[in-house]
């Protein structure tokens, strides 16, 4: 079972009044008594009176027997740092455990600068060190024991996953996480899980990259704006625990010192913050079928270094080289289902060539039950959060990855091509009797004639004059091609060139069939045709003579690792 | 842990008040389901479920008290185990002991389970991260943690008050000052960090969504001597003879009046600045950093180059944006390369070994290219071309510091393997910056990333 929101109980702290003697007895009064120590310990628990209200009495245990356990064990590091023992695993850094002398402003934290005085000063609301750093850390740290018990869980835990962190302190984690995430993180605990074998002792210092660990894991999450979990993800290494009760540390099956995890967790899509509301954070544009640019939020003009004048223009101009790919999958996956998962890339200015990393979500828009135009919803991320991301993208495990950004992808935002940008306004040298735009209709907008294969609509009104149908589009290569055909190009070969395309062991990704009619009109996707199956494209060893025909390249990249689905794919897989 | 859902502990641990657990009596719940049902059957099923929830909590309370029993040095001292009471007692005496200490430490009163100092080793634990703060409109550190001594082995005074552009690598400077200058901070005017005047804004700043901030700038380093930590695989650089180790840095923008006081407004940059744990291997990552990507069009021209192509062959963006492709090769491969590209317009992807410019010389490298269509239109959108700088597979001695070699005259041999001894050439950049991996050979285990 997963953790789930507490109930509220009003527990009433307040003792009763004590009852007269005869209506007592001794067992009766022995449990008052413990109570009463109960009650004692409760206060002493570093939180706040309400949050110490809401605690039963397991609770007060479980907080004071976690509590004790992390100052024991920082006594038994400090007591280490000052007289080293040799035995002693894994101390790492030379940081000292006491402050050594008063530093500046002791352990506030300054965040304001009044030019005027010339010298930070406190600001009395947000001085404290452990806010101050937990908020610029940007997720929570965490601790598991090797029995997965959370041995320390940071406050804002609870802004994250919307559990207090009196709800988690020394439970287990597995209760907190998806199930098919679990195994997992028990790999990781392992302390063997990177050694594979090899007669390496990972607490020597310079076997020290043999204790880290990076593993991703779907969160519960009680906050209103997920869907009930959130994809976050653990870095840091394994330590050792000191101080842990003897009963546990006998009562293990593995010998030798205790080792737990430490991890910075943070989640795939940051949290929208009280600062701003989680409509801000959302660009948005809208393109046309063929993903031309049609307008933009006035934000990503100003990202861009664009201006409406640089309109129409492909987007796969204004993406890095890299991610052309990544693109063409979610366009080719929107326009044949509707929409795409999420996807993260980058885009680039024009001028300074700023680099931002962003993460969207494609939708297709319809107009007379035909697909008519595409819209994006866009979330910047900073270089951390989005350089994490692309990692992930290209790593093995991609394929498994799922996460949801209910803000992108939620119908408030993609409900309808009136809540897509509005298109730049009319130019001068456009056709006359053509609609111009009023703000309010979904319509596209007439374009100016120097674009090609830009389907003229018409407006809601009926005097506009009707262009001619765009030239047929020749059937795309990719789409259709039976797969052996060798007459598809003779291979170009250089005598001095090693043109081969190396792919040794990879199946390619099945080529998905468009519906022969689709091509024609232009845009009719959703027909009551059944689903062609994709052919089954053949395992590519380098002992094959390389055949050209096979290589749709922008199907099949060849940085592109085995089976890389997309995310939408995934997440219809896993059903969340 | 038995599915029993009444012994999930992360609901309220019990259905009863505290009252009536003390008396043993049912209630809650299942008192009233008595009342309601009154079925035998269903009550004598309901009281033994019920006994058996309640005998679990308590063996439950016992398993905590006697795990508080261990941890309380008083308790433990004992000769033979104390009495419930006796260890709450015990842990009493020994929690006051513990909150006394922190009231001394910390002049705040808000409780929190960890100390500062706890606090700080454990982001030291996790990520090797420090704190500090930076005011944006001078750039000058404001505060640092005593934690940055164990990261970067610098002093809090070698960063507090000093301008962060000192602190960090030249060429990270511009990042920084889109972080600190974003769209969020209202200034018109932008403080020149490299020469200390103020002027109006020239170039177009960042755009920022929020006041959120996360980058990845390199950071200097103190003497590299006790640093072992980072023989954890991590490339320095270096430049005019100082240390650089790349530090991902996350934090946010705190905008401020001071209270009550008719003021110009101030921003600082709050954040937490880590060495980054290395990744696991990732193969064909776009984060790498011995790889560049560049975009053709249909011309031959580049349209668009990485910008890491200045780290990895010291040439500029400006000064190859518009050239032709062919333009990048060493002259004896220029032909090579735009037969290719005619190739690849007839839709053959490729690969092939060629040797590209560096600022000073050639150096060996790999390209990928594909004609990139759009995938609706099939129209011809551009050729993309990924450029592998190949990489030696001799170890480096970190502690030799030799300078980097000379560059040698190449011998144009296409068919021969490339020479790859002396490809320290290739990064001898005309900045004078090297880059180094520090132990570990490089290819052998991530990409060279963070």
């Amino acid at each position: 079972m997963y953790a789930s929101k507490r109930r509220q109980r009003n527990f009433k702290r307040v003792r009763d009044p004590p009852k007269s003697l005869t209506t007592t007895n001794p067992s009766k009064r022995h449990r008052e008594r413990l109570n009463g120590e109960l009650e004692t310990v409760a206060m002493l628990l570093p939180y706040d009176g309400s949050t110490i209200s809401r605690l039963d009495k397991l609770s007060v245990l479980r907080l004071a027997v976690s509590f004790l356990q992390c100052k024991a064990h920082f006594q038994a590091c400090m007591q280490n740092f000052h007289h080293p023992s040799p035995g002693f695993p894994l101390s790492t850094h030379f940081y000292t455990y006491t402050p050594q002398h008063p530093t500046p402003y002791s352990n506030k934290v300054p965040t304001i600068f009044d030019p005027r005085i010339g010298a930070p000063m406190l600001d009395h609301d947000e001085s404290n060190f452990e806010d101050i750093a937990l908020r610029a850390l940007g997720g929570f740290i965490l601790i598991l024991n090797d029995n997965g018990e959370i041995y320390y869980a940071s406050e804002n835990v609870e802004n994250f996953l919307g559990f207090h962190q009196s709800d988690v302190l020394h439970q287990p984690i597995y209760d907190l996480i998806h199930s098919e995430d679990r195994d997992d993180i028990r790999q990781q605990l392992d302390v063997n899980f990177q050694l594979t074998n090899a007669p390496i002792d990972p607490f020597q210092p310079q076997n020290a990259k043999y204790l880290e660990r990076n593993v991703n894991a779907r969160f519960r999450c009680l906050l209103d704006n997920t869907c009930g979990f959130l994809r976050i993800d653990m870095r840091g290494k394994l330590i050792s625990l000191h101080g842990l009760p003897t009963s546990y540390i006998l009562g293990r099956t593995n010998p030798g010192p205790v080792l737990g995890m430490i991890c910075i967790c943070t989640p795939f899509v940051p949290p929208s913050t009280s600062e701003m509301t989680s409509e801000d954070l959302i660009l948005k544009t809208k393109h046309q079928l063929d993903g031309t640019i049609i307008s933009m939020d006035h934000k990503v003009y100003e990202m861009l270094e664009l201006t409406e004048h640089d309109m129409p223009m492909s987007m796969y101009q204004v993406i890095h080289a890299e991610d052309a790919i990544c693109m063409a999958e979610a366009h080719k996956e929107v326009i044949k289902n509707g929409s795409s998962g999420l996807l993260v890339y980058r885009m680039v200015s024009k001028k300074s060539r700023k680099v931002y990393f962003v993460q969207s979500s494609c939708r297709l828009f319809y107009k007379n039950s035909k697909g008519e135009t595409i819209g994006l919803t866009h979330r910047l991320l900073n270089e951390v959060e989005g350089t994490m991301l692309l990692e992930k993208r290209s790593s093995l495990k991609a394929k498994l990855l799922s996460f949801d950004d209910s803000f992108l992808q939620s119908p408030r935002n993609l409900q309808s091509t009136a809540a897509l940008p509005l298109p730049p306004m009319m130019k001068d040298d456009e056709e006359p009797g053509v609609e111009s735009q009023h703000p309010t209709t979904s319509a596209l907008p007439a374009t100016s004639q120097t674009v090609i294969h830009r389907p003229r609509r018409t407006s809601k009104e009926d005097h506009v004059v009707l262009h001619p149908p765009p030239p047929q589009v020749p059937p795309a290569p990719h789409f259709e091609i039976p797969i052996f055909d060798g007459s598809y190009g003779a291979p170009w070969v250089a005598p001095e060139m090693t043109g081969y395309y190396p792919h040794p062991s990879t199946t390619y990704m099945p080529i998905e069939e468009f519906p022969t009619h689709w091509m024609n009109q232009g845009a009719e996707i959703f027909t009551n045709q059944p689903p062609i199956q994709p052919p089954q494209v053949p395992i590519f060893n380098s002992s094959n003579q390389f055949d050209y025909s096979n290589n749709f390249h922008h199907h099949i990249h060849h940085q592109k690792p085995e089976g890389f689905n997309l995310i939408s794919e995934v997440t219809n897989l896993l059903g969340q | 842990m038995a599915q029993d859902v009444f012994m999930d502990p992360w609901q309220t641990a019990t259905s009863f008040s505290m009252e009536d657990e003390d008396l043993g009596m049912p209630s809650g719940k299942y008192a009233r389901m008595d009342d309601e049902m009154g079925g035998e059957n269903k009550e004598r099923f309901a009281r033994e479920n019920h006994s058996e929830i309640e005998r679990r909590r308590r063996n439950k309370m016992t398993h905590y008290i006697n795990e508080l029993a261990e941890m309380v040095p008083q308790c433990a001292a004992l000769g033979r185990k104390p009495d419930k009471l006796t260890i709450l007692r015990m842990a009493v005496t020994h929690m006051k002991a513990i909150r006394g200490h922190a009231v001394h430490d910390e002049t705040s009163y808000k409780p929190s389970f960890l100390s500062d100092q706890e606090l700080k080793h454990l982001i030291l634990e996790a990520a090797n991260g420090f704190l500090f703060v930076v005011c944006c409109q001078t750039g000058r550190v404001l505060y640092v943690a005593d934690s940055i001594v164990p990261v970067l082995n610098l002093k809090q005074e070698d960063w507090l008050h000093r301008n962060l552009n000192e602190l960090i690598h030249p060429d990270d400077q511009e990042k920084i000052r889109d972080q600190l200058c974003g769209s969020e901070v209202s200034v018109n005017k932008v403080l020149d960090l490299k020469s200390g005047s103020v002027k109006r804004e020239g170039t177009s700043s960042r755009v920022h969504m929020s006041c959120r901030r996360g980058f990845i700038c390199r950071m200097r380093l103190g003497n590299l001597e006790p640093l072992h930590r980072l023989r954890n695989r991590r490339p320095l650089f270096q430049h005019a003879g100082q240390n650089y180790v790349v530090m991902h840095c996350t934090g946010y923008i705190k905008n401020a009046p001071p209270q009550g006081i008719d003021a110009p407004s101030s921003s600082c940059l709050v954040a937490i600045a880590r060495l980054q744990v290395a990744s696991m291997p990732i193969c064909a990552d776009p984060t790498s950093t011995s790889q560049f990507a560049v975009r053709v069009s249909e011309d031959g021209k580049m349209t668009f180059i990485d910008c890491k192509v200045t780290d990895l062959i010291g040439l500029n963006v400006d000064q190859l944006i518009g050239r032709y492709w062919w333009n990048l090769a060493h002259p004896a491969d220029e032909k090579t390369l735009q037969d290719a590209f005619v190739a690849l317009l007839s839709d053959q992807p490729m690969r092939l070994q060629i040797r590209v410019r560096t600022a000073t010389d050639y150096a060996p490298c790999t390209i990928s290219a594909y004609k990139f269509m759009n995938p609706y239109s099939e129209q011809f959108e551009y050729v993309v071309a990924t450029h592998q700088i190949v990489t030696s597979t001799e170890e480096w001695n970190p502690t030799a510091a030799v300078p980097p070699q000379q560059p040698q005259q190449q011998v144009p041999n296409n068919n021969a393997p490339f020479d790859t001894s002396d490809y320290s050439a290739a990064y001898a950049v005309n900045n004078g910056n090297t880059w180094q991996q520090w132990a570990d050979a490089p290819g052998s285990s991530t990409s060279g990333g963070f």
